[in-house]
């Protein structure tokens, strides 16, 4: 079984849940993703969105953003695509050691980290006219759950 | 759900219970309230998350920023009944060694 599914949004902060629910949602008639990769996907794809919101936002680029998402037995793969000006991911500074007092001067930051940890692939694409993030979720072998 | 939050108060400690999703929609909200908490000088802060089943980098990087202004104050941020898979991302981020958690908010209550 192949489902796939293509979502165009409005570059707006409500719309994170909507696409979480709808994402959600098609997951789960999946039965070989457990409720606890469901909840990993939706973090990741919230993640992604909010990281390709605030880029068209301070671009100020309204485009419609592009969510695809493709469900297989084994595994769900996410896209999120927008049209802001890239950035490079090696240039993402490290956050301080949560032992420093240091830390609570970042309340960002963690997007990134969460999507490696939260998906079982993560491949970033991105230059002046956009960026693609695609992960996926496999339906087994969740390493945090 | 967008976030709500319900304030009441117990001796020195208010109480936010959140209610809904605390993500970039609805970290707004929490940081505003916890301004406005530490504005009026209260610095004894307990969120109860009893009512919250998804949270993301946005929503951490609230109660990140609520840390720093109550601790600025003198006072503190307590964080009460969060689910087993929202801890785990607190645990992910490094984040349960930075914010005091407790299983109830009854810690918190005069008796």
């Amino acid at each position: 079984m192949t489902v796939e599914i293509e979502l165009s949004i409005p570059v707006r902060v409500d719309y994170v849940q909507l696409v979480r629910a709808v994402v959600g949602s098609l997951a789960s008639t999946n039965p070989e993703l457990s409720t606890a990769r469901i909840a990993d996907l939706r973090l990741v794809i919230s993640e992604a969105l909010t990281n390709a919101i605030r880029a068209q936002e301070k671009n100020s680029i309204s485009e419609r953003l592009t969510v695809l998402c493709k469900l297989t037995d084994s595994e769900v793969e996410v896209e999120v695509r927008d049209k802001a000006t890239g950035f490079d991911v090696d240039l993402i500074p490290d956050l301080p050691p949560t032992e420093s007092p240091e830390r609570l001067q970042h309340e960002r930051g963690l997007g990134l980290s969460i999507m490696r940890e939260m998906s079982d692939g993560l491949e970033i694409k991105s230059g002046p006219e956009g960026t693609v993030v695609h992960m996926t979720i496999n339906s087994q072998n969740s390493n945090n759950s | 759900m967008n976030l709500e939050i319900h304030r009441s108060t117990e001796g020195k400690n208010v109480f936010l219970d959140l209610i809904g999703d605390l993500d970039m929609a609805g970290a707004p909200l929490l940081r505003q309230s916890i301004v406005h908490e530490v504005s009026q000088g209260n610095n004894l802060i307990v969120l109860d998350f009893a009512g919250v089943h998804f949270i993301d980098s946005s929503g951490l990087g609230s109660i990140i920023g609520g840390l720093r202004r109550v601790r600025s104050n003198q006072g503190d941020l307590f964080l009460v009944d969060i689910d087993d898979e929202l801890q785990k991302i607190f645990r992910l981020c490094g984040l349960d060694k930075i914010f005091k958690m407790d299983s109830t908010r009854e810690t918190f209550q005069v008796s």
